[in-house]
């Protein structure tokens, strides 16, 4: 597995939106609730991030021709997802000194 | 149903074009299409809307069914609840009611830079691509000599021009720098705008700084267009030597040249023409004997309208006429009557006369042939 640097917020929840495969309104839908609210996408990022994980093989997008298309996480997109969650998880409890600060 | 046409600001001031928008949409114009330069408005209800500009970098070699925004991308926005409107070169308008909370295109302004980055780029190779036709079609001779010398054959050149192309070519000159510094000063405003936004600085959707709305290149080319039709009326070259003129020109027999009693074929072409800025002599003199003997001598003459030219287009012609790379390699002869004479190897010689200069090509017998050359010119009288 390739060791890659840490990935952008926007990367790492429309990553954790597509576990579920949707598109559009639907995504930034989940992304909110997902993110507790914290998160309103903008379309620009969206479609930037969209097109970069498309093209990094992170996702695929499916569909007929004419209607919209949805998109899919990959093997690939939720090995990197699985693993920038490890990452996170290490830093977070590699922190928790700061926890025990507080008491 | 009513339209109205108005310029809209530049495409890098994007914060501008989207307050402009909105202040038409409230008067009751609605955006219909923008242009490169002009945008067409449908008479509406007055509405308050709120107006987005969204970068998309254009492409040298566009697919040919290639949609541009592409569907995904409209799909998207309209998702979002933005309705794309219109577009032109990098630059497309999306449109929301206000207060139905569409989202801005971007979380973070860093999100947004790379976009830019790319839209400068492209206007970097266009810029570049643009200067690069500039001096080659300005300046041909720079890319194959050197710098005096390419300087100096285009000085040369100018000689010839009558009024009409003397004009053209300042002209032209002056308008690709105009446009040559708009297409420079757009990419400096992007670049500006691509550091604003990797710093964390958004974009301002309603500055208050006024926008001049003037379409630069526009106005460049429609200029252009004037002035080709106003050279068109300008008077060409006339051909004609004028009456009463002393001949200039120095012939074979003057230097002390004895043509044999029988020649075969002996002549002297002369072609003279008045420029914007000289009056010309092109003269070629030869004698072919029977014994095979061909004497020849090509002679220039230019009558400078303006004295302060001589001496430099005497310099000119050195580098550009000649295989010299510098006037250091020509040695200066003084003679009594004569401002300047010069010599080259063997056949070239260049002389200056009040304003009158010379550019003779002559290979001589001797030294003395030369020096008699130049005493010969130097005793003739102009009126």
């Amino acid at each position: 597995m390739v060791n890659q640097g840490p990935m952008t917020e926007a990367t790492y929840y429309i990553l954790l939106a597509l576990m579920k495969p949707g598109h559009g309104y639907g995504m930034m839908q989940r992304i909110r609730e997902l993110s507790n609210g914290r998160i309103n996408m903008g379309p620009g990022t969206l479609y930037g991030v969209l097109t970069r994980m498309k093209k990094e093989g992170l996702i695929i997008m499916t569909g007929e021709y004419e209607r919209r298309k949805n998109y899919h996480i990959t093997e690939k997109g939720i090995e990197a997802l699985h693993a920038e969650y490890e990452r996170l998880k290490l830093l977070v409890n590699d922190g928790a000194i700061l926890e025990e600060d507080e008491q | 149903m009513k339209k109205k046409y108005a310029f809209h600001p530049n495409n890098y001031a994007i914060g501008a074009t989207e307050k402009f928008y909105s202040e038409m949409a409230a008067k009751g114009w609605e955006l219909e299409n923008h242009g490169a330069y002009l945008s067409k408005f449908k008479k509406a209800e007055p509405k308050r809307t709120l107006y987005r500009v969204e970068l998309i970098p254009q492409k040298f070699f566009p697919k040919e069914d290639e949609q541009i925004p592409n569907r995904e991308q409209l799909a998207i926005f309209k998702d979002c609840g933005w309705t794309y409107v219109s577009g032109a070169s990098y630059v497309h308008v999306f449109s929301a009611p206000e207060g139905t909370n569409a989202p801005e295109f971007y979380l973070e302004p860093e999100q947004q830079a790379p976009i830019v980055k790319k839209v400068r780029n492209f206007n970097i190779i266009y810029l570049l691509i643009f200067s690069l036709y500039f001096i080659i079609s300005i300046f041909p001779s720079f890319l194959f000599n050197s710098f005096t010398s390419a300087f100096s054959k285009l000085y040369y050149s100018f000689i010839d021009l009558s009024a009409a192309e003397f004009f053209l070519y300042l002209i032209t000159i002056l308008l690709s720098t105009i446009i040559l510094y708009y297409l420079l000063y757009e990419v400096l405003k992007l670049n500006s705008l691509y550091l604003k936004l990797k710093k964390g600085v958004p974009i301002d959707h309603s500055p208050t700084k006024i926008a001049l709305r003037i379409p630069v290149l526009l106005i460049t080319a429609i200029l252009c267009l004037v002035c080709l039709t106003v050279s068109l009326f300008i008077p060409e070259n006339t051909y004609s030597e004028p009456p009463n003129s002393n001949v200039p020109y120095i012939t074979l027999s003057d230097i002390g040249f004895e043509a044999p009693e029988k020649v075969r074929h002996s002549e002297n072409e002369i072609e003279y023409t008045e420029s914007f800025l000289a009056e010309i002599w092109r003269c070629n003199e030869s004698v072919l004997s029977y014994d095979d003997e061909y004497t020849w001598m090509n002679q220039y003459i230019f009558c400078l309208k303006y004295d302060f030219m001589c001496e430099s287009f005497a310099e000119a012609l050195m580098t550009a006429r000649t295989s010299a790379e510098s006037t250091s390699e020509f040695t200066e002869i003084e003679i009594p009557g004569l401002d300047h004479a010069w010599a080259y190897k063997k056949p070239y010689c260049i002389v200056v006369k009040d304003n009158y200069v010379y550019f003779i090509i002559h290979h001589y017998e001797s030294e003395e042939e030369m020096m008699n050359l130049l005493y010969a010119i130097a005793e003739l009288d102009y009126e």
